[in-house]
């Protein structure tokens, strides 16, 4: 199950970075076009922002794994001496991303479903390329969630603490 | 509106409830708008789906993405050496000279980036070992450090800005121009400390003036200016959205590490990662908060609030309304990211400012200037943990030297408060269609 979480992590990164460059190429595009050619393209505008959501929707379902999602710092597990209650105040976040992964990939796929006979106005896009991220991220939401559960119910001792902070290495 | 005080109760106590469980705060508030929905019932469950996507969907968000990558690349590229030789030989020369100089290339870069913490982490891993080697009090070098970094979200470009722009409809490059005041206020009154701080405990640190220095780093450092002069010029004079802006700045400090040799693959990579998935943490918060807000106002709680207010004689004074919006944002600055308590708090916020006649921009810079102090405050000050870690003391202890940047922001945001008029200049002069 590592192996396969890993691999899953590796390949959203990289699908994220990908798709920041191509975003960065396209607002160029936009902006080239404007100034150089006068010649204003429809398309790059909306396209930017179904990069932007499929970017989005990729960098959130990896923080899941990497605990990084901004939290409320107002309980520092940290300061807990309990192992157990630690423990616990680990697993609570992680549950409710489960519950919150079943829901986003159950309502996303009816939601995919809906955009069958959408298409984009400026680019001609179908929509439904745009909405099956998220039935994508709902499902490795759950993943990477599931495995954080799993591997926090295996641990003996806690003593890393990533939670809530995308600085802390 | 019985049923709205019910979904009222639920939507605010749930999410409450599950920030203080340390749940993400994205994932709150999208199980207590789902909660709300499925309790009420009348609403279509995949309104929670929908709501993601049309919160995401928005040209001005883009630039969240490429002003943090313009931040970090910053960072990690020999400009950020030009521009501190260029501030050092600006005013080293004064009492207590890197502490000035900290502060004056704080600003600089808060002209070419919108992230503080980008800030903090740039400045202070070259300046914070430096100014311990000249004799500076460890509490007060992270101190001048951090709080000189909240100036990122202040002088343009800023996230907070272009957040609170998205939210409101107001004009990014009109929100930018009012932050330019105050940003210099808080900045000349650090240095006024800084200079104190440095007569009061005797510390030499004085570096020779000479013009010659000062002409030879300006040489170098000027290609560098030309990425606020981009940002800042183009985005006010309409030339460029906000988006394009940060584009070309991201394009222009690429081309500019070209030219200095320092371009590498994987250095790229591991920056532009970095970029993805911490913007991902900001843009996705926002989402499920415009899901959240949506709830909010479906069931017209924005306006109930208001009027509750009303009926409590708050809405007769400007003052009474400022005096809850600091202290509103002042306690959720201090627990949680700026940029979720923006889009969360916004709803509320605009019907406020509408029902009393606030002038809009004057709303927004009072509450991205409470906001940025949160930056430094803990037990969520980003930029006040970094600049502790790169010190190696622990927050707690850089606490108590944190206190006077403090009372130089408040006091700057009480100024903002109180007279209007100074702070909306600079738009009114440049955007008068926009701004009256």
């Amino acid at each position: 199950m590592k192996k396969f979480v890993n691999l899953l992590e590796k390949i959203q990164t990289f699908w994220g970075v990908l798709l920041f460059v191509v975003l960065g190429i396209v607002v160029f595009i936009q902006i080239l076009s404007r100034f150089i050619f006068h010649n204003p393209v429809i398309w790059s505008e909306e396209v930017a922002r179904f990069l932007l959501f499929w970017m989005v929707m990729m960098g959130a379902s990896i923080s899941v794994k990497k605990e990084t999602h901004f939290t409320v710092e107002f309980i520092m597990p940290e300061k807990i001496k309990n192992q157990a209650l630690r423990k616990i105040f680990r697993l609570i976040p992680n549950l409710c991303i489960l519950l919150c992964g079943v829901v986003i990939t159950i309502f996303g796929y009816e939601y995919f479903k809906m955009g069958r006979l959408r298409i984009g106005p400026g680019s001609n896009i179908n929509m439904q390329y745009v909405f099956v991220v998220i039935p994508i991220a709902g499902v490795s939401m759950f993943i990477y969630s599931f495995y954080n559960i799993y591997h926090i119910l295996n641990i003996k001792s806690l003593k890393e603490q990533r939670t809530g902070n995308p600085t802390k290495k | 509106m019985n049923g709205g005080n019910i979904i009222l109760i639920i939507l605010f106590g749930s999410f409450i409830f599950l920030c203080l469980l340390r749940v993400p705060v994205s994932f709150s508030l999208f199980l207590s708008a789902f909660l709300s929905i499925l309790i009420e019932g009348n609403v279509p469950l995949s309104i929670v789906v929908q709501r993601i996507w049309v919160g995401l969907n928005s040209f001005p968000l883009l630039a969240v993405p490429f002003l943090l990558l313009a931040g970090q690349l910053l960072n990690e590229t020999v400009i950020r050496d030009y521009l501190f030789n260029f501030s050092n030989s600006l005013v080293g020369h004064i009492k207590g000279g890197l502490a000035h100089s900290n502060i004056i290339i704080s600003m600089i870069m808060a002209g070419m980036s919108g992230v503080s913490s980008a800030d903090t982490a740039g400045v202070g891993s070259v300046l914070i070992p430096a100014m311990i080697k000249e004799g500076y009090g460890k509490g007060f070098t992270v101190g001048v450090t951090a709080a000189s970094s909240t100036l990122g979200n202040i002088i343009p470009p800023s996230l907070m800005m272009i957040v609170y722009a998205a939210c409101s409809n107001l004009s990014v490059g009109g929100l930018f121009l009012t932050g330019i005041i105050p940003g210099l206020m808080i900045g000349v009154g650090q240095m006024a400390y800084s200079y104190y701080y440095a007569v009061k405990h005797g510390i030499v640190d004085v570096h020779k003036f000479s013009w010659q220095t000062l002409f030879k780093n300006t040489k170098v450092t000027i290609p560098s200016l030309g990425v606020p002069v981009i940002i800042i010029g183009g985005i006010t004079l309409g030339v460029f959205t906000a988006t394009e802006a940060s584009l070309i700045a991201v394009v222009y400090i690429f081309f500019l590490s070209f030219f200095y040799r320092e371009f590498s693959f994987t250095k790229f990579y591991r920056v532009i990662k970095f970029c993805v998935e911490f913007s991902s943490l900001s843009l996705f918060c926002i989402a499920t908060a415009s899901l959240w807000g949506w709830v909010l106002a479906y069931y017209s709680i924005p306006q109930a609030i208001v009027s509750y207010f009303d009926t409590m004689g708050l809405l007769n004074s400007q003052l009474l309304i400022f005096s809850f919006v600091i202290l509103l944002f002042l306690a959720m600055g201090t627990f949680m990211d700026a940029l979720p308590a923006i889009v969360i708090m916004y709803p509320i916020i605009g019907e406020l400012t509408l029902r009393v006649g606030i002038n809009p921009y004057h709303m927004g810079i009072v509450i991205v200037l409470t906001l940025a102090i949160g930056l430094v405050t803990p037990p969520y000050g980003l930029c006040l943990m970094i600049a502790s870690r790169l010190a190696g003391i622990s927050v707690p202890e850089a606490l108590k030297s944190i206190v006077p940047f403090l009372i130089i922001s408040l006091i700057v945001v009480l100024i903002v408060v109180f007279f209007p008029n100074i702070i909306l200049f600079i738009p009114r002069l440049v955007m008068p269609r926009f701004i009256r």
